[in-house]
């Protein structure tokens, strides 16, 4: 334990130059169980998921004092496995953005250059991990949160199938779209992990009952010889050549190995980015119409009118990114414009939902870059929103079809991390984790 | 046929979702819309006439058991209060 009190002061001063945590946690005294399948392991929160008695801020200045008084589901579990809980870590604010850099603490640095952003929204938790200031984190994906900073940090992260994970206690961005996940530096230490976590909750009603695979114990299971879809629309324009190089090399390494490898096209995907902000800012402006300062967060001083307390508690707590979604997931729902938007993205998303069904009819995995392109700097993206939407471009699908997804490290460029994601069918987790396994073995990672 | 992108009118939206914003921020959102929308506009390339919706919707249900309640450490987060009540502004 002292020793963990001494690494605890280290990680508190390397945080000075990452800023990966918002808030750390007073350790306890003594380790509570020993012999929990987390015990001995430390992790990172994302402040997006509500932790008793300890800040929970989402990265607004809204919710800046408010200390939750529950645990979220995935909290309880962690507990419950042992780990020690290290603090909550930096995001954009509400988990809206790609960089972390939209937060009310400052942005985060990428520890392999702190010039450059490790993307979003749960970049705080990406660089904990690959900064050493975690084990383990806990991320949240709506719309690819974790994968992408998984991808520019050097890590592995998986969005879960939607309904594996309780989203009880994760407060809510597009709840129809968002699941907590792990992110770690191993596969192994991912599918520890979601092991832990994926524990059946009826507190969140989509939470669906599952077995509780053991994740783990089949990693090294023979895959066979999978059959791989490469669809071109993941390689659009946007893609920087570096980036498409890597994970094709890939790929060609795993059709050596044995699978099958087939280009397609799924040509939905091109759609998938509008629809997916459309159904997203729709559920954010629905979603967070509940902070009003009334029970809990900022309030400002009093007014004697409820409709001018509100949008000046709103105004004072909400970044510009915030406002930003919740005006145009307004317009999105409001007279006029619901069928033209909303609706429309809804029967987008239900088109790309079933191609992916159809393709996942012939194929095992679907393969992609996570990100389209390596970290960029700091500032290089904040005063242009649909430069930094685009970002998105790679992970949004799985997203709207609800499906797992894994983000591996495949390769770098100048010292800069590059992700390969693996996608596939409904709780079909184990097959892509044995995947990135074996993607990690042949890069030559230890496990 | 998609709406004309001028219609959106900031400070229509702010008040529909309760944000006053600065004059400052009006004129960057003012700016942004147009473009971010002419990008949403993408969608009505796509024929969605023959969609066929894939989610299995169901109904969930558990047993009404009354259960621990936090409702007195949820109280005691409210800033202002009258015995187990928030209070807050008139609303008429």
């Amino acid at each position: 334990m002292s020793n963990l009190i001494s690494q605890f002061e280290d990680i508190k001063e390397k945080n000075n130059s990452i800023n990966a945590y918002i808030t750390f946690s007073d350790l306890p005294e003594k380790q509570l169980i020993t012999d929990g399948k987390l015990s001995g392991k430390t992790i990172a929160i994302k402040d997006t998921i509500s932790t008793l008695g300890l800040r929970t801020t989402c990265a607004s200045k809204m919710l800046e004092t408010y200390v939750p008084p529950f645990d979220a589901h995935v909290v309880t579990l962690l507990k419950k496995h042992g780990a020690m809980i290290l603090g909550k870590t930096n995001c954009d604010e509400f988990a809206m953005g790609s960089s972390t850099e939209h937060s009310a603490f400052g942005p985060t640095h990428n520890p392999h250059d702190l010039e450059r952003v490790p993307g979003g929204s749960s970049g705080g938790s990406a660089a904990a991990v690959a900064g050493n200031l975690a084990d383990l984190a806990l991320g949240s994906d709506t719309g690819g949160s974790i994968r992408c900073p998984a991808s520019f940090c050097g890590i592995v992260g998986l969005k879960p199938t939607y309904g594996l994970i309780s989203r009880y206690g994760l407060i809510a961005y597009g709840n129809s779209l968002e699941q907590i996940g792990p992110m770690a530096k191993t596969v192994y230490d991912c599918a520890l992990l979601l092991e832990c976590i994926s524990e059946y909750d009826d507190r969140d009603a989509t939470c669906i009952q599952t077995k509780n695979p053991e994740y783990t114990q089949h990693l090294d299971d023979d895959i066979g010889d999978l059959k791989i879809a490469v669809p071109k629309e993941f390689f659009g324009n946007g893609t920087d050549r570096v980036v498409e190089q890597t994970v094709w090399d890939t790929i060609k390494k795993l059709e050596s190995e044995g699978a099958i490898i087939e280009e397609i096209s799924i040509e939905s995907i091109k759609y998938s980015l509008p629809a997916y902000y459309i159904i997203a800012m729709s559920e954010a402006s629905s979603n967070l119409a509940r902070f009003d300062g009334l029970r809990y967060g900022l309030h400002s001083e009093k007014s004697n009118d409820w409709n001018e307390l509100f949008s000046k508690n709103r105004k004072l707590g909400f970044g510009f990114e915030v406002k930003r979604r919740i005006m145009l997931g307004t317009f999105a729902l409001s007279s006029g414009y619901f069928d033209e938007y909303y609706v429309k993205a809804q029967h987008v998303r239900s088109l790309i939902a079933s191609n992916f069904k159809r393709v996942f009819n012939k194929f095992d995995v679907v393969i992609s870059p996570t990100m389209p392109t390596l970290p960029f700097k700091i500032g290089e993206k904040i005063t242009d929103p649909l430069s930094m939407y685009m970002s998105d471009v790679d992970t949004v699908s799985a997203n709207l079809a609800g499906i797992p997804s894994l983000s591996v490290p495949c390769g770098s460029s100048n010292s800069l991390p590059i992700g390969i994601q693996l996608m596939s069918n409904h709780f079909n987790e184990q097959t892509i984790l044995n995947l990135g396994n074996k993607i990690e073995q042949f890069r030559g990672m230890v496990k | 046929m998609l709406p004309n992108k001028k219609i959106i009118d900031s400070k229509k939206y702010s008040e529909l979702s309760k944000i006053d914003l600065s004059p400052e921020e009006t004129k960057i959102l003012n700016e942004q819309f147009p473009k971010i929308l002419e990008y949403f506009d993408l969608l009505s390339k796509v024929d969605t006439s023959k969609i066929e919706h894939v989610e299995s919707i169901s109904n969930v249900f558990r047993e009404d058991i009354a259960r621990d309640s936090i409702a007195d450490e949820i109280l005691d987060i409210f800033p202002s209060k009258k015995e187990r009540f928030v209070k807050g502004p008139r609303m008429m």
